[in-house]
């Protein structure tokens, strides 16, 4: 054999070997994730989006969430066209509203696990209004999205949830904008403090070299399942170093006050602070989109472990140190202190606007059970107790729809408009 | 010389082993294409910049992650420079308002914006409008010599191809943050032309051929991903690569032409009866979802409603409405609308565009909106206004200017007190 072609088999043959050995590594990687998982983990929870920076992937399941085909987290399809006797409810919001755990404090032992698609908030609502008003048929849709904040939610409305003619939007929201005013600049803008935005950009508009790096992590991340472990443990690797920091036994001050904030947080309460609006105006720009299809709105301002009065149990007290270790002084006294403010402000500013509000700070305080699973995400009992609040916040709405004749199926724009014009 | 170095080379290889004298040739080629490669990429880059004088890799949008895509910031070619927010403008945009300053925001898509025409292979069709030849220019040039009193600041954040409702994304995201005293959207033929292709369920954020490219690049699975992530990285890393697929784009334009400049005869005006019945039936379906429009306005009115800006909502002229004398090249670019766009396009344009400005007209006095129709605008223009179906030559971006001034005189008088 000529030299030449020799070296090239070689060459071929490491290359063949190579190929063979992470072939043989991802098959079974894939196995061990599949029996662990029961399903093929690289499908991720969320996609980026073009209007609403991500969305919820209708190609995701585990083995507590199971999303439509349409992306809603929801066992049954949603079809553009409504049933004439239905009545269409879509819920908005971030986490807490889709229903999913706490993965801050995945090391809390006995924490409860997170909600099946049968123990959402917009199950229990649905199962609720189907029962008490059986003359309609009640479709109550979970349209939130992890980690969504109140602009979201409205880029959701607009792009997506609109399209299938709801009858009443319900938004439960309040910690994940919260979070963000209170880490904000002294210009907040809810459209520039995207966490996700730094891989959209570098993803949607390649350039340079991280833009490569980036894309082959993401696409690894979504093509192998080794890539993804590899991935998985490295992040995992990072909390549990985050946990053991934050988990040292100093002395924790219970309740946290203003003096014992350092001069630059004071400074940073402060400018938060006067940033509160941005949240009502928000509430404010959503409902007047609502308003244009007719739609019924509700705000629902959701509950948080700092604010509870509830007796804690369970994993909850544990949960409640854990909050003020991790988020911090500024944190927690933001939230003892401006929540309750933004709670006022929207109960002031809802009958001004004519929009419905309901505050669920205290929804809590005369529940035995477990209700947190972190700071803010809640158990199916917690869920359960949202769901009639909701119901309760709306019943006369509900009861006026529950007798009012079936409409046809067009959008509220077109039927008041079908009224006022011609062509 | 060349022989001397080669012989040389020879030479080495001789003496080193034959597996270490292989991977030396294979390396020795390898730098040979990488430097050939980084000649020509070289190249290309001193005549682009010679050509264009700008950077050629720099694409006029971004995709947004609210607005589907926005102008690009670095933009800058002969005729178009975009300000470091992004807008087409001179002078940057800084959040914080003096005083003593108006600010009036127009949206719109590329007549707004100042695009050049769509038919360049019509000869003596007026160039692209400059920076100071914008229909935002011209109106606040205007208004500063008017209204001296106050300072006004006309921003052009219109983006090419935009529609209403990335229209609506794009004031939420972006320019609501810059507290405007006025927006004033220009638009109608590229929502008209989405209305007259739509499908039964109309809706304008449905999925089209940029959600899949979107798709494709920032949910990035499978080959395709990557085959298209190589072909938007490369265009925007090389000046080389960017100039190859401007030039295969230029080739498929350049066949597209020959196709529609056949000259055969045109029935004109177009009627119902020349639709064939898959048009007839599109046209249904366009008509019955006109009122997307309207829907749309009232989002954009409420959204301004809430921060007391005042909305001014124009519709603009199209060249198959226009009755103004035809000027210049203009009745050849009729003529090519026409035979490019076809029969559905030519009859629902002169038909349901009439029908729209008249719902618009009746909405605006219920939902209380300001509404200029600007179709007829020109009507008594003799000079060239039109650069294609819906493009504007400098002259008529100033007719605009002046018509718009007039539909908000008193809103600005009253400012200006």
């Amino acid at each position: 054999m000529r030299p030449h072609v020799k070296t090239a088999l070689v060459v071929a043959w490491n290359i063949a070997a190579v190929v063979a050995l992470f072939a043989g590594a991802e098959f079974i990687a894939r196995v061990i994730q599949f029996h662990r998982h029961g399903r093929d983990i690289r499908q991720p929870l969320t996609l980026r989006d073009r209007y609403a920076v991500w969305r919820t992937n209708p190609s995701y399941t585990d083995g507590f969430i199971r999303n439509n085909h349409q992306g809603f987290r929801r066992d049954e399809d949603t079809p553009l066209d409504k049933a004439p006797n239905s009545v269409r409810i879509f819920i908005v919001g971030g986490s807490v509203a889709y229903g999913i755990a706490g993965n801050l404090f995945g090391e809390v032992a006995h924490n409860p696990a997170p909600p099946r698609n049968s123990e959402t908030i917009s199950y229990y609502l649905e199962r609720e209004l189907n029962a008490r008003y059986p003359s309609r048929h009640w479709e109550v849709i979970n349209a939130g999205v992890p980690a969504y904040r109140l602009h979201q939610d409205l880029a959701r409305l607009l792009s997506v949830v609109l399209r299938y003619r709801p009858d009443y939007v319900i938004s439960i929201d309040g910690v994940n904008d919260m979070e963000s005013i209170l880490s904000a600049p002294v210009h907040y803008d809810p459209y520039l403090v995207d966490e996700r935005m730094v891989d959209f950009d570098e993803l949607a508009n390649p350039a340079g070299f991280t833009s490569l790096r980036v894309l082959a992590s993401n696409w690894l991340r979504r093509e192998s399942a080794l890539a993804h472990s590899l991935q998985d443990w490295i992040a995992e690797r990072r909390t549990a170093r985050y946990v053991a920091r934050t988990a040292l036994p100093d002395p924790l001050k219970d309740p946290v006050r203003w003096e014992d904030l350092t001069a630059e947080q004071q400074r940073h309460y402060r400018g938060s602070a006067a940033q509160l609006d941005a949240y009502a105006r928000l509430v404010r720009q959503i409902h007047a989109i609502l308003a244009v299809d007719h739609v019924e709105d509700l705000f629902v301002l959701q509950p948080h472990l700092a604010t509870t009065h509830k007796p804690l149990t369970g994993t909850e007290p544990v949960l409640n140190e854990l909050t003020r270790r991790r988020r911090g002084n500024l944190y927690v006294y933001g939230f003892a202190t401006l929540y309750p403010r933004l709670a006022d402000t929207l109960s002031a500013d809802a009958p001004v606007t004519g929009y419905r509000f309901l505050n669920t700070i205290g929804a809590f305080d005369g529940m035995r059970d477990q209700a947190y699973t972190d700071f803010c995400h809640l158990t199916p009992q917690a869920d359960r107790v949202i769901a009639d609040r909701i119901l309760d916040s709306l019943r006369d709405s509900f009861a006026h729809a529950a007798d009012s004749p079936p409409a046809d199926s067009a959008s509220g724009f077109r039927k008041h408009t079908r009224r006022s014009t011609s062509w | 010389m060349a022989a001397k170095s080669f012989d040389f080379l020879e030479l080495k290889l001789d003496i080193m082993g034959r597996p270490l004298s292989t991977a030396l040739v294979v390396a020795w080629n390898i730098v040979a294409v990488v430097a050939l490669l980084a000649g020509v990429e070289f190249t290309a880059r001193m005549i682009q910049c010679h050509r264009i004088g700008g950077d050629i890799r720099q694409s006029i949008e971004l995709r947004d992650r609210y607005a589907v895509w926005r102008n690009n910031p670095s933009f800058h070619d002969a005729f178009a420079r975009h300000n470091r927010e992004g807008f087409r403008r001179d002078e940057d945009t800084p959040l914080e308002k003096a005083p003593n300053n108006v600010r009036v925001f127009v949206l719109g898509a590329s007549t707004a914006y100042g695009a050049g025409s769509l038919y360049p292979d019509v000869e003596g069709t007026p160039p692209q409008p400059r920076n100071d030849q914008t229909i935002s220019y011209y109106l606040g040039k205007e208004l500063n010599a008017r209204f001296p009193s106050r300072r006004w600041e006309v921003v052009n954040a219109a983006v090419p191809a935009h529609r209403l409702h990335q229209e609506l994304a794009l004031l939420l995201s972006r320019v609501l943050r810059y507290h405007p005293d006025y927006v004033i959207c220009i638009d109608g033929v590229n929502d008209m032309r989405a209305i007259l292709n739509a499908a039964e369920n109309y809706d304008p954020y449905r999925i089209d051929d940029r959600q899949v490219e979107f798709d494709l690049l920032a949910n990035p699975a499978s080959f395709a991903s990557l085959k298209a992530f190589a072909s938007v990285w490369l265009r925007r890393e090389s000046a080389l690569v960017h100039a190859v697929q401007d030039w295969s784009t230029e080739r498929r334009r350049a066949r597209y032409v020959a196709q529609t400049s056949l000259t055969g005869p045109l029935r004109e005006p177009v009627t119902w009866d020349d639709l064939t019945a898959a048009e007839q039936r599109q046209y249904g379906i366009g008509a019955a979802h006109l009122e997307s429009y309207v829907r749309e306005i009232r989002q954009i009115h409420a959204i301004l409603d809430l921060d007391h800006v005042q909305g001014l909502f124009v519709l603009q002229p199209h060249i198959i409405l226009t009755r103004k004398p035809m000027a210049g090249t203009e009745p050849r670019l009729r003529e090519l609308t026409h035979r490019r766009e076809g029969n559905l396009y030519v009859y629902g344009i002169a038909t349901l565009y009439p029908k729209l400005a008249d719902a618009l007209e009746a909405d605006g006095a219920v939902a209380g909106y300001r509404f200029a129709n600007l179709i007829d605008t020109f009507d008594t223009v003799q000079t060239q206004a039109f650069t294609d179906y819906c493009h504007l030559t400098p002259e008529a971006d100033r007719v605009m200017a002046e018509r718009i001034f007039d539909s908000l005189s008193d809103s600005f008088a009253a400012r200006a007190r």
